[in-house]
């Protein structure tokens, strides 16, 4: 047994590989505060009532000073800009990972949890961690030797990013049979799960979808699409193994899954739909040996 | 710490505590608490046992003459989340805070004709709005504010 999980969890990894997931990551979560600058900043102005501390915040029973979390808000998007260039990595690494958690948590201590940077908080806690820093950085020009570099030093964090990916999924997958049990694989909670969620958007004075309201018409669409959605959740283990066709396999069908629930709830999850979030299940380094990317860094190049 | 110590620390005893963290705490433990938080959670989302019948709860402008006006997320709450809005709108009601709510989006909300804010429970079957059947089960008024274009 422990051989057999030494087997899968120190698989070796050039160290680009690890410092690619690094960039993708940290400018995805760096933009993602930038788009919802907004939401993060007006966050602070929320009633005192509101407050109901979540994750590493549960002590807070009162909202911190608007300057404080203003501050550290803006602490993050530049320590975001930091991480993903791996400038200081050793200390930067650890701080914006732990800063997003706080930010991200803050924002959520109000009532509501909603679930979009769950798993991103995840990821950058690994790669904040770990030795993601070693390869593709600013500061002084990489050798080749620790580009190349292939040790399971830079796999591990890997594989744990793609467990990660994996348990939120089949966690996703057992809520839903749990809860809604029959009904959710006949079809018939995902059809009023759909015609409410809309509906409630419609009362809320929010942006809907009018598709998704259209669907709820044709019953017989629900079943398939129910049964679909649990293989894609509870079957999102198979990404676990380490073979392509699977991964594959699994990456577009749960990206497909979040297209259908934008197209359906006008409910954007947006870290799958960049794909950022199966990024750890490829070879991702090889994008830098894509003509455009060379094109673009050929005049200074880090690589 | 010998080098050797710190080395095999980094290389064996690391990984697996990432490992453990994650198969315990990121899952075996919210599976088994189903307790909804951040960054652990069962991702409950989808999942209610919904009924074609389900009440909303939210915030409505009512002109003089009857017609009833949607208040966006931002007014209702003063946020762009329409989960938190309508999570804030529950919370008032079963906090009996509804009072205080309804002053707080007046306070957000700039109307172009006089009535009155309304923070109501209604309940719809949902499947049929779609069918074109908007009438409301029932409605229920649990604050309301005077509002002055």
């Amino acid at each position: 047994m422990t051989r057999l999980l030494d087997q899968w969890l120190f698989r070796a990894a050039p160290s680009s590989r690890l410092a690619t997931l690094r960039i993708l990551c940290g400018l995805y979560a760096t933009i993602f505060l930038v788009v919802r600058a907004e939401s993060f900043w007006t966050t602070a102005d929320l009633p005192a009532r509101q407050v109901e501390g979540v994750g590493v915040l549960w002590f807070l029973d009162s909202p911190l000073s608007a300057s404080v979390f203003h501050f550290a808000f803006l602490l993050t998007i530049v320590l975001g800009v930091a991480f993903t260039l791996g400038w200081q990595f050793r200390l930067i690494g650890p701080m914006f990972s732990l800063l997003f958690l706080f930010v991200a948590t803050y924002r959520l201590s109000f009532g509501h949890v909603i679930h979009t940077e769950h798993l991103i908080a995840l990821h950058l806690l690994v790669l904040g961690f770990t030795q993601s820093g070693d390869a593709l950085f600013l500061g002084r020009r990489n050798t080749a030797d620790a580009t190349g570099r292939h040790s399971p030093i830079y796999g591990w964090p890997i594989q744990i990013m793609i467990l990660l990916t994996v348990i939120t999924y089949v966690l996703a997958g057992i809520s839903k049979v749990q809860h809604g049990g029959w009904d959710w694989l006949t079809g018939d909670v995902l059809r009023n799960q759909v015609a409410y969620d809309n509906l409630r958007k419609e009362l809320l004075g929010s942006q809907h979808s009018p598709f998704g309201g259209w669907l709820v018409r044709f019953g017989w669409l629900f079943p398939p699409a129910a049964i679909a959605t649990s293989i894609v959740e509870i079957g999102a283990f198979v990404a676990l193994a380490n073979q392509q066709r699977l991964r594959w396999a699994f990456a577009l069908s749960a990206w497909a899954f979040h297209v259908g629930v934008v197209l359906t709830m006008a409910i954007s999850f947006p870290y799958p739909l960049s794909f950022v979030a199966y990024a750890p299940l490829f070879a991702v380094e090889d994008i830098w040996s894509t003509k455009l990317v060379t094109r673009l860094l050929r005049r200074k190049t880090y690589l | 710490m010998e080098p050797t110590t710190v080395c095999y620390v980094n290389h064996r005893v690391k990984p697996y505590i990432f490992l453990a963290a994650s198969a315990i705490l990121v899952g075996l433990v919210p599976m088994i608490n189903q307790h909804d938080s951040f960054p652990l959670s069962p991702y409950p989302m989808f999942s209610s046992r919904r009924t074609t019948t389900e009440s909303v709860d939210t915030a409505v402008f009512v002109t003089e003459s009857g017609s009833i006006f949607r208040l966006n997320p931002e007014v209702i709450a003063g946020t762009d989340e329409v989960i938190s809005a309508a999570q804030t709108v529950s919370l008032s009601i079963a906090n009996g805070t509804t009072a205080q709510l309804c002053a707080e989006i007046r306070g957000r909300f700039d109307a172009e004709t006089d009535g009155q804010i309304e923070v109501v429970t209604e309940v719809f079957d949902a499947v049929n709005w779609y069918a074109d059947d908007k009438s409301p089960i029932s409605r229920t008024v649990h604050a309301t504010c005077q509002e002055k274009s």
